[in-house]
C-alpha cells in the first residue's frame, strides 16, 4: 500500500517540479523511513521559501542545487512528519521521516473515488477506520458506525438478527423518497433496500422486519468507510444524494509476501430491556373474578386463590397437547397460585449464540495484487427460533496491464438466510401474544386435538390464552409459541455484486478511468401462517411467496486532467460521464384457506382451490445519464476552491436537472503566523444542490382493474370477470426531482502538534419540490396526483473533536467526542394535508406543515385554551375527540457521542458513550398492556390513605385496600383503577393515545471492548494474535423501560418513535480472536 | 487542455446521440397505459353506479328515514346525526372518476359509440341526479376538465341547472339509443351488468329516471309524460344482480355484515319493521294486506350470516325498478286528480307483490297479501282512511307510504321525506328522530372532506346536514 502511494506521489510531485534551474551548489543524501528503515522514493525536498524542489527517487535518494549556505530543506511526504533541517555547510542530508499517525488518517476518498488529502477538502466528512467501523467478531456494519460521527444518526429498529437499520444524516430531506443515504462501494452504487415484510410491503405496521442489504457485505473487506453529509460533496451523485452519501472502499492486496488473516468470533445476544408483567392478577375482564378465556388480566387476585389443582369439567370437551400429549379438560374453577411469567417468557426467549469467522487473503507483487476473503455468519436470534446466515466471498485483483494501464476487478458473492418472526400491531405476532396472556396461563400446550362433547376430533388447533380449550377456529391472538413453531417467515438472497476499473495514464497529467459495476440480488421470501393461525385472513391458512430481484448496473468514464496554471495554482479537473440502471420484479403468490390443514409451505395452487391463489407482479426500472465533473484549484495549499456539477437525466424526470456545487477552504495558518500551538486552522464553506429523482413510472394515468368501496362493502372488477378503471390518481408527467439545497460553512482548528483537534459546522439546507401525493378537487375526475410540492428545512451544528492525550511505544490515550443537533421543519404542505408514515397506528407519525417530520399526531387530552387539561366530574382527563393533535416529536434535540481508547503495549480499550436527547417517544405497548391489566405498573394493591372516586365517580373511602394507582390531573388526587384503564386506554379513536408519548431520551455505552495483541513468542509463521471481548448497548439509561428506545415499530424510514408489540432490541457480548500469518 | 475539449465534446456527442431512448423506460409496466375498447371500461362505470345508490351513503340515508339503526362505531356515530363530510368522499369519487371520467375516455377511445355512447349517459345522469338531490349543488359544466391539475377548481352548479342538465343528458341517452345502427358487441353486452346489452330497457330505465327526477322537481305532470314509456314489467328493471360468493361479486350490504364491521347496525326494532309487523297496531296491515313475509324478507340483522333476503349475497339490488314506476305513476295521478287511476296503479304493483315473484320468502310458513284496493278503501273510514282524511290525501298516502316499504335500500324515502316536508306533512311517513335531542330531519349529505379541502368553489357556508336543499325549500 504505501509503495503504491509512493508512486502515486512520484507522479504528483514530478509534476510540480518538472523544471530545474541552474544552481550554485548541489546537496545530495537519502531519505529512509523511521518505521522499517527502508529508503522512501517520492519525498518532497524543497527549499523552503521557494518553489525549488526535487523529490528523491526510487533508492531514496535525491540532489537538489541550492545557491548558498542559507536556509533549509524541508522534506515532506503524504503520512510522514514533516522535516525541516538548515542546510548549513553540509553537501550530503540524510534524512529520517517517521510516520505521522495523526496525516495518515487524514487521507480521505473523494466522492468520485479518488484519494485526497483532507486538509484540502473543504466539505464535511466523517471518517471511520477500518478497524473501527465494527468491534472484531461481528457482522453488522450499520450498527458498527453509530455513535462514531456528527450528524449521522443509526438507529437499529429491530433486535432481530440480520434486521435492518435506519440511517439518517442531517434529518429528513423527503417525504416520499427514499430515506436512506446513497451508499458507493469502490465508486460503484451499493443497492441498501429495505424491503418491508408481510409480502405486500403494504402493512408496514406489522409482518416481519427485513434487513437492509448494506449489511449484506463482509466488514472485514471494509478499507475506510466514510460519510458525505453536505450537499456538495453529493452534488456528483445528483438525482440520488439528498439523503447524504456512504462512500466505503474495500481492501485490495498489497505487495508482498501473502498475509493470510483469519478472525473468529463468538457472540451472546441477551434481550436488552423487558416489559415488566404483573403476576398478582389473573384472567378476567370485570374486576375481582377469574374469567375463562377473558380478553384481559382484570381478574381474581391469585394469592387468594385456595392452592391446589383447578377445577375441571371432565364430562365433555377436552384437548390433546401435540407437545407432550397431555389431555387438559375445561377449568371451570382457578384453584392454582402458579403463574407463568418467567416460564412463558423463557419459551420464547433465550441467550442466543452467534458464530462468525472470516478469513483473507492478500498479497502480490509490482504488477499483481491480490485479495480474497471469506465469511460466515450463523446467528441466532434471542426469540427462539429466529436466525440469520450469511456467507460472503470476496475476491479482487489488481494488475498492471501496461506501464500505463491498470484493471482493478473485484467481485462478491453473497448468500444469506433468515427466519425471523411476526412482529408488530400482529395477532399473529410473537410479542402481541406473550404479553397480552394473563399471568395465571401457561402457553406450553400451544396446538393439539380438540375433541367436543360429541367427540368430533380437531386436530392441529392453536390453544391460546383467549382459546383454552382450543374450542374455536379462532383463536383470537395467537400463543407465541404458535408463531415460533408453526409460522414460517424465511428470506433467502444470493446477491452478487461485481466491479471492474481500468486506469488508462495518457501521461503523467491525464488518466482516463472506465468504472463499471453490477448488482444483482433475488430475495425469496416465504411468509407462511397455518390454519388456524390468529386473524381472520390467516384462519384457515395464509401463504404468500414472494421473489425479488435486483438489479442495477453502473458504468462512469472519468477523465483526470492535473495540471499547475501557474506556479503557484494547481488544478485538478475531473469529468464524466455515468450510466446507471435500475430494475426491481417483484412476484408475489398469495394463496388462502388452505383446502386442508397443510403444514408445509408447498406450491400454493397445490394447497388452495384456484379461486384462493392469487398473483401479482410488480416491476420498477429506472435509468439514469450523468455528466458531471469537478474542478480544484489549489492556490499556494492554502486557498482552496472547488467547483462542481452535475448535469442529470433521468428517466422519471421530465427534463434534465443540474446540480452545482461550489467548496471554498481556506488555510488561514498559512497565511498569516500564528502561535506555534495552533497547528492548522482552516475556514471553510460549501453550497451544494443535491436531489431526489422520483419514483418510477408515475408519469402516466394508469388502468387498474378497479374496486369499488365505500365503508367495508367493496365490489370489484376483478370478482366480476374483469374490467378496467382510469385509476383516480392523476398522472404526472412533469415531475422535477425534490431539491436540497444546502449551505455550510465550518472550522477545522488543530493544536499541539495536531494532538487536540476540533472541527466545527453549521449548515442549513431546504427541500424545495419535495414529492408528495398531493389531493386534487375530486370534481375533477382524480382524488390525487403525485407532484412537486412540499418545503423541508434542516439547520444543525455539528462539533466534531479528538485529543490524543499521549502516544508512546508503550502507552496510547485518546478521546474523541461528537455533538450535533438537528432542526427540522415541514415548512410547507400543500393543501395543509397530513402525510401519515405509521399506517394503521393509533399514534401516527406525520408530515404536517408547521412542524418537524415525523411528529406524533393523534387523540390526546381536552385542554383549554391555555393548554390545560379539561377534567369531568369527577377529576378524570377527557379525550378530545374533534380531532388529531400534535403530541410529541421524535426528532431529539441534540445526539452526542463520546469515546475513550487506551492502550498500553498489547492491551487496547475502547469506550463508546452515545447519548441522544429531547426526543419523544410512544410507548404504546405499555399503553396497551395496561388496558389488559398485565403491565406490571397496574398489578399492584394500594391501600389508600383518602377518600377516592374512580372514573365511574364510585368512592373508595380510606383504607380501602384496591388494585390500581393513584394520580392527580389536576382537580386532587383520583383513583386510577380498571374503569380508568379500560374507558381511556385501549384500541383506536377516542382513547387517550397522546398519554403513550414520553421522553425517549438515552444514553447507552454503545460499544466497550478489550483487545490484547501477541506479537512475540509465537511460531515463526505467525505474525500476531489478537484475542479480545467486546459488547454492545451494555447499558442503556432512559425512561423507557420496556424496549429499547431505538426500537422502532415501522422500522427503517419515516416513521418513528414508536414501540407496538416491536420485537426487543439485544445487548450482546463478544468473545474474539484474530491471527495473522 | 486541448485533449479535455476534445473529450467534453465527444462525451456531449454520446450523450445527445444515445441517451433519450436508452433513458425511455418510464412507460409503465405494470398497468395499462391505455386499454383497447371502450366497452372495457363500462362494467367499472356500472359498478360505481351501484355503489353511489347501494353503499355507505344509501345507509346513512337509511339511519335517517327509521330503516336502520347504528349500533356502534361510525355506525353509531352517523345514527346520532354526527355524519362527518369524510363519510361523504368515496362515493363523491365513485361519480366524478368512477363515472364521469371513464365515460369521456370511452368517448375519447370509442369515437363510434352508437348504442354504448346512449347507456353511458344514461348510467351518468342516473348517477348525477342521485348526487344534486343528495348534495344540492354539484360541480357538473366544470367537472372533470381536459387539463385536470392543482390549479384547477371546477365550480359548482346550482341544483336547478343540475337537474335540467341531467334531464337533457337522459333525453340525449334516449334519442342515442333510438338512433342506434348497432347494439353493443358481445363483450360489450358482457360487460353491461344491468341489462346485457338490451336497448330498449336502457331506454325504459332512462324514462322512469326523467319521471323520478321531475317528481324531485315537483313537476308531476312532466312526471306523468315520462312513467308511461318507464319500466314496464318488473323483469325490466334496472338491478346490481349479484353473481358469486365472494365479496367482491356480492350484495353490497351483504358484504358490510360479513366484514368486520358485523354488529355495527342492525334493522332490528327500526321503524320500518315495525311498521310492516302484523303484530304491530300502527302497522301497514290489515284486511288486504299481509307484509309477514315482505318483513322478513327485508330485513337486515347486521349480524351477517344471512342467507336470504334483502342482505344475502345473491339478493338483487334495484336501481330504477319497475315498482318504483308505478309508484311514480300513482303518485302523479293522485295529483293530477285522476284518483281511480292511482289506485288502478296501486293495484298493478300489489298484483306484483301477490305473485310472490316481488321478493324471496325467506321463512317457509310466511304469509303475504296484497289485495286490489277500492276507491272505498280510501274513502272517510275505509281501511286506508280510518282518520277520515280527504280521499285523494288518503290515496296519496299509501302511495307514498308504499314508496317508502318498496323503497327499502334505495333513497326513495330519504328523497320523499325531504320532497314532502314542506308541501305535503301530512301524508309523509311519520318515522321518529334518533336522538331525543334531535329537532329536524336530515335534508341533505354533507360535501365530501376531499372536496372541501381542495376545492374553494365548494358553497360557502358550508351546508350541515339540516340544511334544505334548493329543490326543497
Amino acid at each position: 500500500m504505501k509503495k503504491y502511494l509512493l508512486l502515486s506521489a512520484v507522479f504528483v510531485f514530478g509534476l510540480i517540479f518538472n523544471e530545474s534551474r541552474a544552481q550554485n551548489r548541489a546537496i545530495t543524501g537519502k531519505v529512509t523511513s523511521a518505521t522499517d528503515g527502508s529508503t522512501m522514493p517520492g519525498v518532497n525536498v524543497v527549499l523552503k521559501g521557494t518553489t525549488n524542489g526535487t523529490i528523491t527517487d526510487v533508492d531514496g535518494k535525491y540532489t537538489l542545487s541550492v545557491p548558498s549556505e542559507d536556509g533549509s530543506l524541508v522534506f515532506s511526504f503524504v503520512g510522514m512528519t514533516t522535516e525541516e533541517i538548515a542546510i548549513g555547510s553540509r553537501s550530503v542530508i540524510d534524512v529520517v521521516l517517521s510516520e505521522d499517525a495523526e496525516q495518515l488518517e487524514e487521507v480521505v476518498i473523494s466522492a468520485l473515488g479518488f484519494k485526497e488529502k483532507r486538509d484540502n477538502m473543504s466539505s464535511t466528512y466523517s471518517k471511520i477506520d477500518a478497524d473501527k467501523v465494527l468491534q472484531r467478531g461481528e457482522n453488522k456494519v450499520i450498527d458498527g458506525i453509530g455513535g462514531k460521527m456528527s450528524g449521522v444518526r443509526i438507529s437499529g429498529t429491530t433486535g432481530d438478527p440480520g434486521g435492518g437499520a435506519n440511517i439518517q444524516i442531517r434529518g429528513q430531506s423527503t417525504i416520499s423518497g427514499e430515506t436512506q443515504p446513497l451508499i458507493i462501494v469502490d465508486g460503484v452504487p451499493l443497492n441498501n433496500d429495505y424491503i418491508r415484510g408481510g409480502a405486500s410491503g403494504a402493512d408496514s405496521d406489522a409482518g416481519v422486519s427485513q434487513q437492509s442489504r448494506l449489511n449484506d457485505i463482509n466488514p472485514d473487506d471494509i478499507a475506510s468507510f466514510q460519510v458525505f453529509k453536505g450537499a456538495s460533496a453529493g452534488a456528483l451523485y445528483g438525482s440520488r444524494g439528498i439523503n447524504g452519501v456512504i462512500v466505503i472502499t474495500t481492501k485490495r492486496g498489497q505487495a508482498g509476501k501473502a498475509k493470510v488473516t483469519y478472525s473468529s468470533g463468538l457472540t451472546v445476544d441477551k434481550i436488552s430491556r423487558r416489559h415488566a408483567l404483573q403476576s398478582n392478577f389473573g384472567q378476567g375482564n370485570n374486576g375481582g373474578t377469574w374469567s375463562r378465556d377473558a380478553q384481559r388480566s382484570w381478574g381474581d387476585k391469585i394469592a387468594d386463590r385456595t392452592g391446589g389443582a383447578d377445577d375441571v369439567d371432565d364430562t365433555g370437551e377436552y384437548f390433546v397437547s401435540d407437545t407432550g400429549g397431555e389431555i387438559l379438560y375445561p377449568i371451570i374453577g382457578k384453584n392454582s397460585k402458579e403463574t407463568y411469567l418467567d416460564s412463558n417468557f423463557d419459551q420464547v426467549f433465550r441467550t442466543a449464540i452467534s458464530w462468525d469467522h472470516k478469513l483473507s487473503l492478500s498479497g502480490g507483487n509490482e504488477n499483481t495484487n491480490y485479495y480474497f476473503s471469506v465469511g460466515r455468519a450463523d446467528q441466532q436470534g434471542i426469540i427462539r427460533n429466529a436466525d440469520y446466515e450469511k456467507t460472503n466471498l470476496t475476491v479482487a485483483l489488481t494488475q498492471k496491464l501496461t506501464d500505463r494501464l491498470k484493471m482493478d476487478v473485484k467481485s462478491n458473492f453473497i448468500t444469506s438466510s433468515s427466519n425471523r418472526m411476526q412482529t408488530g400491531s400482529n395477532t399473529a405476532g410473537v410479542y402481541l401474544g406473550l404479553l397480552r396472556t394473563s399471568p395465571d396461563f401457561d402457553i406450553t400446550h400451544y396446538i393439539g386435538d380438540h375433541v367436543s362433547g360429541g367427540g368430533v376430533v380437531t386436530p392441529g388447533r392453536q390453544r391460546s390464552y383467549r382459546r383454552s380449550r382450543a374450542n374455536s377456529d379462532n383463536a383470537i391472538y395467537n400463543n407465541p409459541n404458535w408463531t415460533l413453531n408453526e409460522q414460517i417467515n424465511t428470506a433467502e438472497v444470493s446477491r452478487f455484486i461485481g466491479s471492474a476499473e481500468f486506469t488508462y495514464s495518457i501521461n503523467d497529467n491525464i488518466k482516463l478511468i472506465s468504472r463499471s459495476g453490477a448488482d444483482y440480488y433475488t430475495d425469496s421470501r416465504i411468509y407462511f401462517f397455518p390454519y388456524y393461525t390468529a386473524g381472520a385472513d390467516r384462519r384457515y391458512g395464509l401463504l404468500e411467496d414472494e421473489v425479488i430481484n435486483n438489479k442495477e448496473y453502473n458504468t462512469d468514464l472519468l477523465a483526470n486532467f492535473n495540471y499547475d496554471i501557474t506556479s503557484d495554482i494547481s488544478n485538478s479537473t475531473t469529468i464524466g460521464y455515468g450510466l446507471n440502471s435500475r430494475f426491481r420484479k417483484r412476484n408475489l403468490i398469495t394463496a388462502d384457506n388452505f383446502i386442508a390443514n397443510f403444514r408445509d409451505p408447498l406450491d400454493p395452487s397445490e394447497i388452495s382451490a384456484q379461486q384462493n391463489v392469487s398473483s401479482s407482479v410488480g416491476r420498477t426500472n429506472r435509468r439514469y445519464t450523468r455528466l458531471y465533473g469537478t474542478t480544484n484549484f489549489d492556490f499556494k495549499e492554502m486557498i482552496l476552491l472547488t467547483l462542481g456539477g452535475s448535469f442529470e437525466n433521468h428517466s422519471s424526470l421530465a427534463d434534465p436537472f443540474f446540480y452545482p456545487s461550489v467548496e471554498l477552504g481556506w488555510i488561514f495558518n498559512k497565511s498569516f503566523s500564528l502561535p506555534e500551538w495552533l497547528s492548522f486552522g482552516k475556514a471553510r464553506f460549501t453550497y451544494g444542490q443535491v436531489g431526489n429523482a422520483p419514483g418510477a413510472h408515475a408519469e402516466q394515468t394508469v388502468y387498474e382493474v378497479g374496486s369499488f368501496s365505500s365503508f367495508s362493502d367493496g365490489i370489484s372488477l376483478a370478482d366480476w370477470g374483469g374490467g378496467y378503471q382510469l385509476n383516480e390518481n392523476l398522472g404526472n408527467a412533469n415531475l422535477k426531482p425534490e431539491v436540497k439545497t444546502e449551505i455550510e460553512y465550518g472550522l477545522d482548528l488543530r493544536f499541539f502538534q495536531n494532538r487536540f483537534k476540533i472541527s466545527a459546522t453549521r449548515y442549513t439546507n431546504e427541500i424545495a419540490d419535495a414529492l408528495l401525493q398531493i389531493g386534487l378537487a375530486p370534481s375533477l375526475g382524480y382524488d390525487g396526483i403525485y407532484a412537486n410540492g412540499a418545503t423541508i428545512e434542516n439547520k444543525g451544528f455539528e462539533l466534531e473533536t479528538g485529543y490524543q492525550i499521549i502516544d508512546n511505544d508503550t502507552w496510547k490515550a485518546s478521546v474523541f467526542a461528537n455533538y450535533s443537533k438537528n432542526k427540522n421543519m415541514v415548512t410547507d404542505i400543500p393543501g395543509g394535508s397530513v402525510i401519515n408514515f405509521a399506517p394503521g397506528s393509533s399514534v401516527q407519525s406525520v408530515a404536517i406543515e408547521g412542524y418537524p417530520m415525523g411528529v406524533f399526531y393523534t387523540q390526546s387530552f381536552l385542554n383549554d385554551e391555555n393548554g390545560k387539561h379539561v377534567l369531568d366530574a369527577n377529576g378524570f382527563p377527557q379525550v378530545d375527540v374533534s380531532g388529531n393533535q400534535v403530541v410529541g416529536d421524535p426528532n431529539p434535540d441534540w445526539r452526542g457521542g463520546l469515546g475513550f481508547n487506551a492502550g498500553y503495549k498489547g492491551f487496547n480499550f475502547n469506550i463508546l458513550f452515545e447519548t441522544s436527547q429531547g426526543n419523544d417517544y410512544s410507548e404504546r405497548t405499555k399503553f396497551i398492556l395496561q388496558f389488559f391489566g398485565t403491565h406490571e405498573s397496574v398489578g399492584n394493591e394500594i391501600t389508600l390513605t383518602e377518600d377516592l372516586v374512580n372514573y365511574k365517580g364510585d368512592v373508595f373511602t380510606s383504607g380501602t385496600v384496591v388494585r390500581g394507582n393513584v394520580h392527580d390531573w389536576g382537580a386532587g388526587n383520583v383513583l386510577l383503577d380498571e374503569q380508568y384503564y379500560e374507558a381511556l386506554q385501549g384500541f383506536g379513536d377516542g382513547k387517550l393515545n397522546g398519554a403513550t408519548v414520553v421522553d425517549g431520551s438515552w444514553t447507552r455505552i454503545r460499544e466497550a471492548s478489550i483487545t490484547y495483541t501477541l506479537k512475540k513468542g509465537l511460531p515463526k509463521t505467525i505474525d500476531n494474535i489478537e484475542i479480545g471481548v467486546s459488547g454492545r448497548n451494555l447499558a442503556i439509561w432512559s425512561d423507557i423501560k420496556g424496549n429499547d428506545p431505538d426500537i422502532n415499530q415501522f422500522g427503517v424510514g419515516l416513521g418513528q418513535g414508536i414501540d407496538y408489540f416491536s420485537n426487543p432490541g439485544t445487548r450482546s457480548y463478544t468473545f474474539s480472536i484474530k491471527a495473522t500469518f | 487542455m486541448k485533449m479535455l475539449k476534445h473529450i467534453i465534446i465527444a462525451l456531449t456527442l454520446v450523450i445527445m446521440s444515445s441517451c433519450s431512448d436508452w433513458l425511455d423506460v418510464n412507460e409503465n409496466p405494470n398497468a395499462l397505459t391505455e386499454v383497447p375498447s371502450g366497452e372495457l371500461l363500462l362494467k367499472g362505470t356500472l359498478l360505481a353506479n351501484t355503489q353511489i345508490h347501494k353503499g355507505h351513503l344509501l345507509r346513512s340515508s337509511m339511519y335517517y328515514t327509521g330503516g336502520l339503526i347504528g349500533l356502534q362505531l361510525v355506525q353509531n356515530t352517523i345514527y346520532i346525526y354526527n355524519f362527518t363530510p369524510g363519510d361523504a368522499n368515496s362515493n363523491w369519487t365513485h361519480l366524478y372518476n368512477g363515472i364521469l371520467v371513464q365515460n369521456n375516455k370511452i368517448k375519447e377511445i370509442s369515437p363510434d359509440l352508437d348504442a354504448l355512447e346512449g347507456i353511458i349517459d344514461i348510467n351518468a345522469a342516473m348517477a348525477l341526479g342521485t348526487a344534486t338531490t343528495i348534495w344540492g349543488d354539484i360541480p357538473y359544466t366544470e367537472a372533470i376538465p381536459d387539463n385536470p391539475g392543482l390549479t384547477v377548481k371546477p365550480a359548482y352548479d346550482n341544483q336547478v341547472d343540475v337537474y335540467s342538465d341531467v334531464q337533457d343528458l337522459l333525453d340525449k341517452g334516449i334519442t342515442t339509443l333510438q338512433n342506434a345502427a348497432t347494439s353493443l358487441s358481445g363483450d360489450g353486452k358482457d360487460a353491461d351488468i344491468f341489462y346485457g346489452g338490451d336497448l330498449a330497457l336502457w331506454i325504459e330505465a332512462a324514462h322512469t329516471l326523467k319521471a323520478r327526477n321531475y317528481l324531485l322537481t315537483k313537476d308531476y305532470a312532466a312526471a306523468l309524460t315520462e312513467v308511461v314509456n318507464g319500466i314496464s314489467d318488473p323483469a325490466n328493471t334496472m338491478a346490481y344482480r349479484p353473481i358469486g360468493s365472494v365479496s367482491g361479486n356480492s350484495n353490497v350490504i351483504f358484504n358490510l355484515v360479513e366484514s368486520s364491521r358485523a354488529g355495527d347496525m342492525t334493522a332490528n326494532g327500526t321503524f320500518f319493521q315495525d311498521l310492516l309487523d302484523p303484530a304491530n297496531a300502527n302497522g301497514r296491515n290489515h284486511a288486504k294486506t299481509d307484509e309477514t313475509a315482505r318483513r322478513n324478507f327485508m330485513y337486515i340483522s347486521g349480524d351477517g350470516g344471512s342467507a336470504d333476503g334483502i342482505d344475502a349475497a345473491d339478493a338483487v339490488m334495484p336501481l330504477v325498478s319497475y315498482e318504483e314506476n308505478l309508484l311514480i305513476w300513482a303518485e302523479c295521478l293522485v295529483r293530477t286528480g285522476d284518483n281511480l287511476g292511482a289506485i288502478a296503479k296501486l293495484n298493478e304493483l300489489r298484483a306484483h307483490l301477490r305473485s310472490g315473484n316481488a321478493f324471496n320468502v325467506v321463512n317457509g310458513g310466511d304469509t303475504f297479501l296484497y289485495d286490489d284496493f277500492v276507491l272505498a278503501d280510501f274513502q272517510a273510514a275505509g281501511i286506508e282512511n280510518v282518520d277520515a282524511i280527504a280521499e285523494d290525501r288518503a290515496i296519496l298516502r299509501e302511495i307514498i307510504e308504499e314508496r317508502y316499504v318498496s323503497g327499502y335500500t334505495s333513497y326513495m324515502p330519504f328523497n320523499d321525506m325531504r320532497r314532502l316536508k314542506k308541501s305535503d306533512a301530512d301524508v309523509i311517513v311519520p318515522f321518529p328522530l334518533n336522538t331525543a335531542t334531535a329537532t329536524a330531519n336530515v335534508e341533505r349529505l354533507l360535501y365530501p372532506r376531499s372536496e372541501i379541502d381542495t376545492n374553494p368553489n365548494v358553497p360557502s357556508p358550508l351546508p350541515d346536514i339540516f340544511t334544505v336543499t334548493t329543490v326543497n325549500q
